[in-house]
């Protein structure tokens, strides 16, 4: 037994690659229906049965285009079928000649799907913003327009119908036009243009990112398929010599909506299979009577269940798929675009970033972004979660537009440019998640990531002419030698999700390379790799420099990895650079150490934070120097903050409404940071201004939990009510008791002193002893002000020279 | 290994509370989490830290029963396998996600209500939790009436856990709790983990920053590709070169 | 004048039925982004049920309510046990032809049970009033009564009740519910229930304004009052009402001004205008995906 299926499955394997056969079939078949519809050699009914199965077979062909390989929801499918049936029906009875008539039908026919194709920019438009759900409304609409509007039309009939057609409609039409319509779909489908069509299904983000122009590829693949669907109209009002409004409308676009999804998304034979089951079935139910609908839906249902996908769901008959074999290449005519000789001298700048800037509602996720690479550098951007990282590569690729910015490539301003003209200017990019197109092929990925180097068009694609299989054939070695390259090419074949996750990153970057890019965005290659392929990556990446003389940026966590491997580092936190500079500088830089790492010592670190218009520190970033156990022991004596007095004639203001204890800070925009309003809000409850000098800064100091001491420094804005958060550390430290400590550093001048009560003042050095008195100018850098033990109220105290002090 | 049967021996008269063994959590042909063992016992503040992809997450999320998995995980001695998802609330574990999993489109007393459904004592008893919650997290209490999915992340974050306490259990599952919060934040949020658990209840978290989640923890376990390199008290792992090399950047 | 507001109390009267059958649609597209396509069968189905309650049994006004809600609530719940949780996991489209499959099911099992359109006969006498020209009839007044006093009930149930917050829950976020411990069948069955005896409901108003049903006449209407709750912003309550309303007044409008088979072109078209302006509805509002 088990030999027997052997020998069977080596026949069926022999039959399968010798695709050839398909033509002969065809041919033989059409011969045959030739013969049979001439010599009445079968049963009439049959005959009728055969050809609404060939017409169903263009409907599911032509609806599975949009939504099993482009993954859309179209609903309205008959509408271009009504489309394509009044037009021809028109042209054949009241246009062409009625003697004519048998030569004129095909060109009835063409018109008709003409015509349909032209209605399907009105449903691809929307198309382009829209998926889903709401791309379903707007076909159901179109397809309730279609079927009103030819109501109200008396020229065609109205609600009461179209007569005269004359039967035109024969099997051999019908077999050849199935035959054209299985040829032209299926050439599409695998072509550059159907890889578009998938990449927009699997991924759009993606697709775009590799160069995919999805806009157009949604025009071509509505357009095509509504050429179709009007082609099966006509044809099917050349049949029934009768339509009206009624034979188009919803249940007929449920009709073919059940084929395709029964048959199996994404594949022609599911098509095949659909209509052809669909419409054996309903003829066959017949005896049933009323109860066959009833019959049918269930079984649709129960499929659904237990195949979600379809019978034929994403898999293909062989004899439609496209050889493998590799063809030799004519070296006669090139088909991939030339690309542009490198603009960029060696060692030129390659990408100018200025004053980059995003924010996400009133988040700043990157502040002021500067960046030169020379071309042919690797560079590395770090920081935290968070920090800007992904969002600075979502810039430069195209997928946001910055607030404020400018970004160069190559010298071409690309600031606010779509990801896939980016691309083809010669940026990819690979993501954090990866996004590979998950049910295509390893190779198809990789010819994805070719869209623009190719030459040919969709009509092209669907004759298959000479150049369209010239070019395919190098574009289709050139997938393979990439890949082997690679060390890919034994997963050629496979489904990208099916790949181990380090060959699925490698695939990711191997796409990515197949659009030519000059320089390339590499976000988190890393993420989940063992040293081992850490190590496999880096040499993958030094290669990609050196082969292929890209410049590359990278993402990453994994310290090691960038150390080892960027010759430049930018550091990001909260969205600011915080340092910038060679591997061995930043590896050492306390405040990259402290800031990224989450590691705290004896030092302060400083991340400036994410406040709206709020100017960076003159001086950057705030190093205020060790807190010795003296100091904190000194902190954590005093009391409640004190507030500071004008001098200056320059101030910066900050209001704080200080009405209600426990009220929200009104005037202030908060930066975020959920617990440090507390301590604003300790200080705002005894004060009603706090001011500040132009420059200068205010600390505040807070206890945390196991002994902590948290730093948070304020300085004023450009913006009156805006106040930012700019310094952030945690430093441990068994000292510190008591919670809040006003803490000035800078140039801001501190009480005077006429003021009721003692006040220490400590600095670091007077730690040592006890509290001692100071007033006047502050010129020490290190200054602690503090107010005595019990918080007078503002409204306790007399104005003094209209300003209300409280010192 | 040493130190596993080490920490055991010391430890080993404190009722265990999450028994995991052999746990194994396949996605596709991708191994997150390779066949691991460990205990939980009670009063502990467990803390599994790892790189990114290391498996941690997946391995909370077996044990609050949302992916499917191999092997046995068992809470005061019943296995969750034969547990639904929703009933481990009522058992005494509560998991807060990766990503806090608010509910965007309720407002903040909402969310806290929704920790609650599982509650069958009386409205007194709960609303004196409410109040807790506030004392804990001041700022949740002024704002709620607004919608969570305004707030910023640390609040989020606190009141994820806000939510995770309003359940009573007797032990809550972490996911990254300082993912996408500043270090002052952070470090706040792992102050009121500490003073939780010194209210008795459990915790068993998952940290990339390994030095806070090291900081608070009782029992350490080093994540690398889905299994469990090493592991120990806190503050054993912290002075661990190994642990310092690979996660501290020193 | 008078003819005006006769033409109002129409368009009061059919916008108030779209806007409970656009409820129903919404509460099941709100909370699981699932287009129920049988919803409109559904309606049908309430039609039918207070026929035969009526009709057949010659049951009281009250308890013809009941048996076509409930009759409805408990099909929803079947139909979501068993065609569309088995496919909860599964790629949405599956979900939604499956959905058509069962609307089919349902209006050709209903037509191989009833061939030939029913007449229902009067559930309640109607009086009518006239106010100097003006006739208002009972049987508006309590549709429009109806369905007022059902969104005020739903409304309250989503925004005051538990399980109307587990369901606003779940709609934000399905894979995290069951933390909380919330059963998330439970709810989605409680869900249905509503969403089904919505279209009972709305299919009892509509066999009392216009008394002859037939199995298809779910078809259309049920489309329409999706596009209209998609108008007024899909997800949300007040946008379904709103939504049918506006669907309402314009097919009166339609017929009005214009012959009647403009009127379903004038009706759809004037919904997709209004869409391309505001494509999220009137009310709606973007959902924020979380990045």
């Amino acid at each position: 037994m088990r030999a027997a299926l052997n020998k069977l499955n080596l026949y069926w394997d022999a039959l399968m690659s010798r695709r050839y056969l398909l033509f002969v079939f065809a041919g033989v078949g059409f011969l045959a229906t030739i013969v049979v519809s001439r010599y009445g050699l079968i049963d009439q009914y049959v005959e009728l049965v055969a050809m609404y199965v060939g017409i169903n077979i263009i409907l599911a062909l032509s609806l599975n285009l949009v939504n099993g390989y482009m993954g859309e929801f179209s609903v309205g499918h008959a509408g271009f079928m009504a489309v394509g049936a009044y037009g021809a029906s028109i042209l054949s009875v009241k246009v062409f000649p009625s003697m004519y008539s048998m030569w004129c039908f095909p060109f009835a026919i063409i018109a008709g799907g003409v015509m349909a194709a032209a209605a399907a920019v009105v449903v691809a438009v929307p198309s382009f913003k829209t998926r889903g759900d709401y791309l379903a409304i707007v076909t159901l609409s179109f397809n309730m327009i279609v079927k009103s509007v030819l109501e109200n039309i008396d020229f065609v009939g109205g609600p009461r119908g179209f007569l005269g057609m004359e039967k035109l409609t024969t099997l051999p039409w019908v077999f050849a036009w199935t035959a054209i319509s299985i040829w032209a779909i299926r050439n599409f489908v695998y072509s550059n243009i159907g890889r578009g069509v998938l990449s927009v299904r699997e991924d759009e983000m993606a697709g775009a990112a590799m160069g995919v122009d999805t806009r157009k590829v949604k025009l071509l693949a509505f357009v095509v398929s509504s050429f179709f669907a009007g082609v099966a109209g006509g044809l099917y009002a050349h049949l029934l010599q009768f339509i009206s409004p009624r034979t188009f409308d919803i249940l007929k676009s449920t009709e073919i909506l059940i084929m395709v999804y029964l048959g199996g998304v994404g594949s022609i034979a599911g098509s095949i299979a659909g209509a052809v089951i669909y419409t054996v079935l309903i003829e066959a139910l017949r005896v049933l009577g009323m109860w066959r609908m009833v019959v049918m839906p269930l079984l649709l249902v129960l499929l659904m269940i237990y195949r979600p996908k379809g019978i034929f769901g994403y898999t293909e008959f062989r004899w439609f798929k496209p050889a493998t074999r590799k063809k030799k290449v004519s070296a006669a005519k090139p088909c991939f675009v030339a690309i542009e000789p490198e603009r960029t001298v060696q060692g030129g700048d390659i990408l100018v970033v200025e004053g980059l800037t995003h924010y996400f509602g009133g988040l700043c996720a990157l502040s002021d972004f500067n960046l030169r690479l020379s071309s042919g550098r690797i560079m590395g951007i770090i920081g935290p979660n968070g920090s800007g990282k992904t969002t600075l590569f979502n810039l430069i690729s195209g997928n946001y537009r910055p607030t404020r910015g400018s970004v160069k490539f190559d010298g071409i301003e690309i600031t606010r440019m779509p990801p896939n003209e980016i691309n083809s200017l010669g940026i990819a990019r690979t993501f954090q998640n990866i996004r590979l197109f998950n049910e295509l092929t390893v190779v198809d990925n990789v010819r994805v990531g070719m869209f623009n180097a190719v030459d040919y068009n969709a009509t092209a694609a669907m004759l298959r002419t000479r150049g369209f299989n010239e070019c395919e054939a190098e574009v289709t070695e050139r997938a393979y030698s990439l890949l082997e390259l690679f060390e890919i090419g034994r997963y050629a074949r496979e489904l990208a999700k099916n790949l181990p996750y380090g060959m699925r990153r490698r695939l990711e970057i191997v796409r990515a390379l197949a659009t030519r890019p000059k320089l390339l965005l590499l976000d988190e290659p890393a993420a989940g790799m063992n040293p081992t392929e850490t190590g496999i990556l880096m040499e993958l990446v030094h290669r990609l420099r050196d082969e292929f003389r890209l410049t590359v940026m990278v993402i990453e966590h994994h310290m090691s990895f960038i150390m080892g491997l960027c010759e430049r580092i930018q550091v990001l936190d909260f969205g600011v650079t915080i340092a910038a500079g060679v591997p061995d500088e930043i590896k050492n830089d306390k405040k990259v150490i402290e800031a990224y790492l989450g590691k705290s010592g004896g030092n302060f670190r400083t991340n400036t934070g994410t406040t709206k218009n709020c100017r960076t520190p003159k001086d950057g970033p705030t190093d205020v120097g060790q807190i010795t156990p003296e100091i904190a022991q000194a902190i954590g004596r005093q009391a409640a903050p004190v507030r500071l007095e004008e001098g200056d004639e320059k101030y910066g203001r900050l209001h704080i409404d200080t009405v209600d204890k426990g009220k929200r800070l009104e005037g202030i925009k908060k930066a975020g940071y959920a617990g440090t309003d507390d301590f604003i809000q300790d200080i705002a409850s005894n004060y009603d201004e706090i001011r500040m000098s132009e420059g200068s800064r205010l600390m505040l100091i807070k206890k945390n939990w196991k002994d902590k001491i948290a730093v948070i420094e304020l300085r004023p804005c450009e913006e009156d009510d805006y106040y930012g958060i700019t310094t952030a550390g945690i430093f441990r430290n068994d000292y510190a008791k008591n919670r809040t400590l006003l803490w000035d550093r800078g140039a801001s001048p501190i009480a005077k002193p006429e003021q009721s009560g003692p006040l220490p003042y400590v600095t670091p050095k007077d730690a040592q002893g006890n509290n001692a008195l100071r007033t006047g100018q502050s010129n020490a850098s290190d200054n602690i002000i503090s107010k005595p033990a019990e918080p007078v109220k503002p409204s306790a105290e007399a104005e003094i020279n209209g300003n209300k002090d409280v010192l | 290994m040493a130190m596993e049967k080490l920490f055991e021996q010391r430890h080993s008269e404190v009722p265990v509370l999450l028994s995991i063994k052999n746990l194994a959590v396949s996605y596709g042909n991708i191994r997150a989490v390779r066949g691991i063992s460990f205990n939980v016992r009670q009063g502990q503040i467990a803390a599994l830290i790892g790189a990114n992809g290391a498996g941690k997450s997946s391995l909370l999320r077996a044990v609050s029963g949302m992916i499917p998995y191999e092997g046995e995980i068992c809470y005061k001695g019943i296995n969750l396998k034969d547990v639904a998802a929703h009933k481990l609330v009522s058992l005494g574990i509560t998991h807060v996600p990766e990503g806090r999993g608010i509910f965007g489109n309720l407002t903040v007393r909402e969310n806290l209500t929704l920790g609650t459904w599982c509650r069958r004592d009386g409205l007194e008893i709960i609303k004196k939790d409410y109040d807790h919650v506030v004392e804990l997290f001041p700022r949740l209490g002024e704002r709620m009436g607004q919608l969570s999915g305004t707030l910023s992340g640390g609040e989020q974050q606190m009141l994820a856990i806000g939510r995770a306490l309003m359940s009573r259990g007797d032990m809550i599952l972490l996911d990254e709790p300082s993912m996408g919060l500043s270090p002052v934040l952070a470090d706040e949020i792992f102050g009121i983990i500490d003073e939780i658990n010194k209210h008795g209840v459990t915790i068993l978290l998952v940290e990339q920053n390994a030095y806070m989640a090291l900081q608070a923890a009782g029992y350490g376990c080093v994540m690398e590709n889905g299994e469990i390199t090493l592991d120990g008290t806190g503050a054993e792992l912290i002075e661990n070169p190994r642990v310092r090399q690979a996660y501290l950047g020193v | 004048m008078a003819y005006i507001s006769q033409q109002l109390l129409n368009m009061l009267q059919l916008g108030s039925i779209y806007a409970v059958i656009a409820l129903g649609y919404t509460m099941v597209y709100g909370v699981l982004s699932l287009i129920n396509f049988a919803h409109g069968d559904i309606f049908m189905v309430g039609a039918f049920l207070c026929f035969i309650a009526a009709g057949k049994l010659h049951m009281p006004f009250v308890p013809v309510i009941l048996v076509a809600v409930a009759g409805t609530a408990l099909l929803g719940v079947g139909v979501e046990r068993f065609a569309y949780r088995p496919l909860r996991d599964a790629p949405k489209v599956s979900a939604i032809i499956t959905a058509l499959g069962v609307g089919v099911f349902i209006e050709n099992f209903t037509l191989a049970l009833s061939p030939y359109p029913r007449h229902v006969p009067e559930i309640l006498p109607v009086v009518n009033w006239n106010f100097s020209g003006l006739t208002v009839s009972s049987i508006q007044v309590l549709i429009v009564a109806l369905s007022i006093g059902l969104m005020v009930v739903l409304d309250f149930i989503v925004r005051k009740t538990s399980y109307g917050m587990a369901m606003r829950a779940l709609s934000w976020d399905i894979k995290t519910l069951p933390l909380m411990g919330v059963p998330v069948n439970t709810i989605v069955a409680l869900t249905f229930a509503i969403g089904a005896g919505f279209g009972g409901a709305a299919g009892t108003m509509y066999a009392m304004a216009f008394p002859v049903i037939d199995p298809y006449m779910g078809i259309m209407i049920g489309w329409k009052a999706f596009i209209a709750a998609v108008v007024g912003g899909i997800g949300n309550i007040r946008g379904a009402m709103l939504g049918g309303y506006i669907l309402g007044a314009v097919e009166t409008l339609a017929t009005v001004a214009l012959p009647s088979t403009y009127r379903d072109f004038v009706a759809f078209t004037l919904l997709l205008i209004l869409l391309v302006f505001r494509p999220n509805g009137i009310l709606g509002v973007p959902k924020t995906i979380k990045v």
